[in-house]
């Protein structure tokens, strides 16, 4: 008991001392506690959020990232078949153009060539006829004993002939 | 020398029969500044992004809360203790802290006791007096055992200190008193370390101020600033390590 009085102990002041500390219990856990805890909490609960977003968004950029240079791959690649696919049309139908213009080309020179062929031997023809029948009045003029006119005509005609084929020979 | 050193706070003013000493008013003083300090913090509504006085109020409730986390295992249990355990550290820091300023303890008046002059300094630093540390322990004890019976039940809980000794052998029953016995010790072990470690640190700071009353006591300061902080921490963290011991299952107690 002398020690009790020996410190002061007063049960009143120890009284006074529990209500001031359940006091500030009170008034800090109302005022300073919950409100700053549930603080700390939502801001680590949306720092949490956030940075899972940040992360989601990264993975989504280089899905992204992916897809983009899958896609241009395909792209490269499909332009490049159509490329080619274009190109070997072009080819063909240079081909085919090329070989209808030179059978065009073939076929008028042939046709051209014929055409003078046709015409040479008529030309020739008509000259034939022209010349055998100088060369069968004039022979009738020098000559004084008509010959047959006909007789006259077949032997200038096999002579002509004759000449053309020794013509056409050294041609 | 400057100061004649009490034990015991003196009375100063009388409110009935209840002479009030020092240390109560110096803690009517402290809790003053925490109401203020409390309604203040409501007044100016928390911010998302923090600024000025918020970011130390933050700062000190995530200190505790990791603190207490650590200790308590679990977040739920945690958070459970935090405003006790909370409270207990800043109002005891506080107070402790509040002792070191100056006139705290050297203002004050002489006063005719038993034919003696004596000094009576008008504040005294709250925990420097048993009355405030004993009733802290008393809140303290009192308070593992609500949680414990709220945690476990009544029953169980009462049950590790008055235990059947036809049930379970007259040496368990020995063990609950002993046990009974100890939570007693708690409030004696809790109250005389803070009363001890504040009320020395104010003896040596008065008597190296009355050997060398320049310079010299400043390195005793910043050590008493440190001792509060560390008493405080001490206080509040063995309340919760008793906190988390009543609320843990029996079980785990008996296997140990």
């Amino acid at each position: 008991m002398e020690l009790i009085e020996k410190f002061g102990i007063d049960a009143r002041t120890l009284i006074a001392q529990v209500i001031n500390f359940l006091i500030v219990l009170f008034v800090l856990y109302k005022f300073a506690f919950k409100p700053v805890l549930k603080l700390l909490d939502d801001r680590s609960k949306k720092i949490k959020k956030s940075l899972q977003h940040a992360q989601e968004i990264e993975e989504k950029m280089q899905e992204l990232d992916t897809l983009k240079s899958q896609m241009l791959q395909e792209v490269h690649r499909k332009s490049q078949t159509i490329l080619k696919t274009t190109q070997e049309k072009a080819d063909q139908e240079r081909q085919f153009i090329v070989n209808k213009a030179k059978t065009e080309v073939k076929d008028i020179i042939e046709k051209a060539q014929q055409e003078i062929h046709t015409v040479r031997k008529k030309l020739l023809d008509e000259s034939k006829k022209d010349i055998v029948a100088i060369v069968v009045a004039s022979l009738e003029k020098i000559l004084p004993k008509k010959i047959d006119h006909t007789l006259g005509k077949e032997m200038t005609t096999l002579t002509i002939d004759a000449a053309i084929n020794e013509r056409k020979k050294q041609l | 020398m400057a100061a004649e050193i009490s034990l015991a706070a003196e009375p100063i003013m009388t409110l009935g029969t209840w002479g009030v000493p020092n240390s109560v008013v110096t803690t009517w003083i402290v809790v003053i500044i925490i109401v203020f300090g409390a309604l203040l913090l409501r007044k100016k509504r928390l911010q998302a992004v923090p600024k000025g006085m918020q970011n130390v109020v933050e700062a000190v409730c995530e200190f505790l809360d990791t603190n207490i986390q650590n200790i308590a295992g679990s977040k739920k249990n945690a958070r459970l203790f935090f405003p006790l355990v909370g409270s207990l550290f800043i109002f005891i820091i506080l107070l402790n802290w509040f002792g070191l300023l100056p006139g705290v303890g050297s203002i004050g008046f002489y006063e005719i006791h038993e034919g003696r002059e004596v000094f009576v300094p008008l504040l005294r630093a709250g925990t420097s007096d048993l009355n405030t540390t004993l009733a802290l322990a008393i809140v303290a004890v009192i308070a593992t055992h609500i949680f414990g019976m709220k945690h476990l039940g009544p029953g169980k809980h009462l049950g590790k200190f008055f235990i059947n000794p036809f049930k379970r052998g007259p040496i368990m029953m020995g063990v609950g008193f002993l046990e009974l016995f100890g939570e007693v010790s708690k409030i004696i072990s809790f109250s005389f370390r803070l009363f001890g470690n504040i009320f020395a640190g104010e003896v040596l700071l008065i008597v190296m101020t009355g050997l060398v009353s320049f310079l010299a006591p400043v390195p005793f300061y910043f050590l008493e600033i440190f001792v509060g902080f560390i008493q405080a921490l001490v206080f509040a963290t063995l309340t919760l390590i008793l906190l988390t011991m009543a609320t843990a299952e029996h079980e785990e107690h008996e296997k140990v």
